[in-house]
């Protein structure tokens, strides 16, 4: 009884704690974002506080830091509290989207089915220890070793080593094992049970956010429908739940893009929300480094010149960039401190010791083939895959969430870049491009499967990380579409909202 | 025409002007632009509705198999029947080392002679749920004592899958624990 009520501590704290933060950024309450956001936001702030706790010397394997998370909590309630007044007045004045009844219920019962999936997907792994595959040899095994030393000190070097203890990849982003800490301190350390919260918590939060930015375009129907579909894809929970980043990613990712929509609008809060999505992707996991770098990339690209007077006039993007760097930078001087490397930076994953430059070209004319078959495979949303000779396995479908935005963009090769489908379609091109080139560098002798093990089972599971960035995307360029092109020029540009940053700031 | 990367916008969009050729001025529409639009509809159509059919099939695959009263009874059930369930033969391997071993031994660990290409999995499992014990495999340890001449430094255990095999010099090694599909020793130090 007593690790059932730590796992209720474990997650109601960072969700008081994430709500109260929302709403100390402007946040309007009860609305799907505001109910996205508090998860992640709260696991977020309790994970810094667990790894300022350990990195103080104090111990964290009794979760003691509870009081730390508590005491936050507390405090921004009796500001707000205090700013109350002040509040209620700009609430009345913040933008938000009238809903009817009808609408709500629609919304109410299309989520309702969405999370079906993945409840069955949770429910399937109800009450089980984590002790197979990538979640115990990488996340939960780095969790433990951390959980058992409480502290990040000296000692912790000579437990912190893949040689002695069969974890792999120690090097891996902490947010993901300190939320693993949090809860194994205060539910105990036979509570492998319920280390799958976390996860189970941003696949939820993943669910609900896909709908509130698809929802969030020209034409919020459309936008539900597809992400009802792609909510419903099994690549989107069977690959990837358990304890796992993926969702982590998946979710920071979105979340970014849709951030970025509410600060074009002028939505309070967007520019905390950029940050807190920002610092989520850059900290789950090391594609999400990657996956940032595409958003920048496709902000450059698409808006060129006008971006950098876009960031200048938006001070709070500042934030975004010093938060991340930070936390880049504290996780680098981990790794450094542990002399934990990361095996495809540092020369090629595993024994190879070619330069990362010269193994991509060296690599690219052998590798492409079998690469762009894989990832052929999921654009077209076949079900069985070769695995080796002779094996073929059933892969997740993504419902052809891929297809549907690929295909959208051949239709739409020009305009579609000046839609708001124009950023998160090009992150989620350049996503795919960065993991063709990320295939092209691994798995170079580091394991006996080799590649085409690797990409058949793998790339279901990193691919999904943009899955909810092409359905947005899609339902960005869907909401984007007449629906009846003959119904005359009543409908013509009247309402129309800026598509792009930089374009409302451009002046003559 | 200013030019922004893929982007291009003329001066009097640039201006606040509406784009010309937006998506959404309906009035302005060529033919092949409608062609596009139409095609565009008809493809999302059977992306969509295909995703719609494959989850209701799936769903009624999932109803129809008693999934929902499965769930139901794991919810309902015992944390250590699901954790049998889970582990299998494991979980009394576990269960022993958890309790029978202290948290520094090291566990020479003789697998099932037909364990196969689950070895490494149970590996992991082992090490994993026993953690911060350490798990190896006996074969290593014996060519480290060939090799070095001494026994790994550290209370040194001994799994052994089969309950009946004696481990390398018997007279070294006193049981701990002994059951039908295990047997744990420990070693006491080198036969006098």
């Amino acid at each position: 009884m007593r690790e059932e009520l730590g796992l209720i501590v474990a997650l109601v704290l960072p969700l008081l704690l994430g709500q109260a933060l929302l709403r100390t950024f402007r946040l309007r309450p009860a609305t799907l974002g505001f109910a996205a956001w508090a998860w992640p936001v709260g696991a977020l702030t309790t994970a810094l506080i667990t790894l300022a706790w350990m990195t103080a010397g104090l111990d964290a394997s009794n979760g003691l830091q509870a009081g730390a998370v508590a005491g936050l909590w507390l405090g921004l309630e009796a500001f707000l509290r205090g700013r109350r007044g002040r509040e209620d007045a700009r609430d009345e004045a913040m933008p938000g989207r009238a809903r009817s009844w009808g609408r709500r219920i629609a919304l109410a019962v299309l989520l309702g089915i969405a999370l079906f999936p993945a409840a069955d997907a949770m429910l399937s792994q109800w009450g089980q220890p984590v002790f197979q595959d990538d979640d115990a040899s990488i996340w939960t095994f780095k969790a433990r070793i951390l959980q058992e030393h409480g502290r990040i000190d000296e000692g912790l070097a000579a437990k912190l080593r893949e040689d002695i203890t069969g974890a792999h990849h120690l090097d891996y982003p902490l947010f993901n094992p300190l939320c693993q800490v949090w809860v194994m301190g205060l539910a105990g350390t036979e509570s492998d049970w319920a280390i799958r919260w976390p996860d189970w918590m941003f696949l939820i939060a993943l669910v609900l956010l896909l709908f509130a930015c698809c929802g969030d375009g020209r034409w919020a129907g459309m936008g539900w429908v597809v992400a009802l579909v792609a909510a419903t894809a099994p690549a989107l929970f069977l690959p990837a739940t358990g304890t796992k980043s993926d969702h982590w990613v998946a979710f920071g990712l979105l979340g970014v893009l849709g951030a970025l929509d509410k600060l074009r609008r002028e939505e309070p809060g967007a520019a905390w929300l950029l940050a807190v999505g920002a610092l989520i992707l850059v900290w789950s996991k090391n594609e999400g480094l990657m996956l940032a770098l595409c958003v920048g990339a496709a902000g450059l690209v698409l808006h060129g010149r006008h971006a950098f007077r876009w960031i200048r006039t938006r001070p709070a993007l500042l934030l975004v960039v010093v938060a991340s760097g930070a936390l880049v930078a504290i996780q680098i001087a981990f790794n450094r401190t542990y002399h934990l490397e990361n095996d495809i930076l540092s020369g090629g994953a595993g024994k190879d010791s070619r330069p990362l430059l010269r193994m991509l070209v060296e690599n690219l004319p052998e590798r492409a083939g079998a690469i762009g078959r894989a990832f052929w495979i999921h654009i077209l949303d076949q079900k069985d895959i070769p695995v080796a000779r002779g094996f073929t396995a059933v892969k997740p479908s993504n419902h052809g969430i891929y297809g549907l935005l690929l295909g959208l963009l051949v239709i739409f090769p020009r305009r579609v870049w000046r839609t708001a489908a124009g950023w998160p379609a090009l992150t989620a091109l350049l996503g795919l491009l960065g993991f063709f080139l990320a295939y092209t560098v691994s798995f170079e002798g580091r394991t006996p499967e080799g590649l085409h093990w690797h990409l058949y089972t793998s790339s279901s599971r990193v691919l999904m990380q943009i899955l909810p960035c092409m359905a947005l995307a899609a339902s960005r360029l869907l909401g984007e579409l007449p629906l009846f092109w003959n119904s005359g020029a009543a409908a013509t540009n009247g309402d129309r909202e800026p598509t792009g940053p930089p374009e409302d700031e451009e002046t003559p | 025409m200013l030019t922004m990367g893929l982007c291009s916008i003329t001066p009097a969009e640039a201006a606040g002007a509406p784009e010309e050729d937006s998506f959404y001025n309906r009035a302005m529409l060529s033919p092949s632009q409608r062609f596009r639009i139409l095609l565009a509809w008809a493809f999302a159509a059977a992306i969509l509705g295909r995703g719609v059919y494959l989850f209701g099939q799936r769903s009624k695959g999932l109803i129809q198999s008693g999934t929902a009263s499965r769930h139901l009874h794991r919810v309902l059930e015992s944390r250590e029947e699901l954790r049998g369930e889970a582990l299998g033969p494991l979980e009394e391997w576990v269960h022993a080392l958890r309790t029978s071993t202290p948290k520094d031994a090291i566990i020479a660990f003789s697998p099932p002679a037909d364990i196969g290409v689950a070895l490494p999995q149970t590996l992991l499992a082992l090490r994993l749920l026993c953690y911060p014990r350490r798990i190896r495999l006996a074969a290593s340890i014996i060519h480290e004592v060939e090799a070095t001449g001494a026994m790994p430094a550290g209370a040194l255990y001994g799994l052994n899958a089969d309950p009946n095999a004696l481990p390398p010099f018997p007279e070294a090694w006193e049981e701990v624990l002994k059951t039908k599909s295990f047997r744990l020793d420990r070693y006491k130090g080198p036969p006098r």
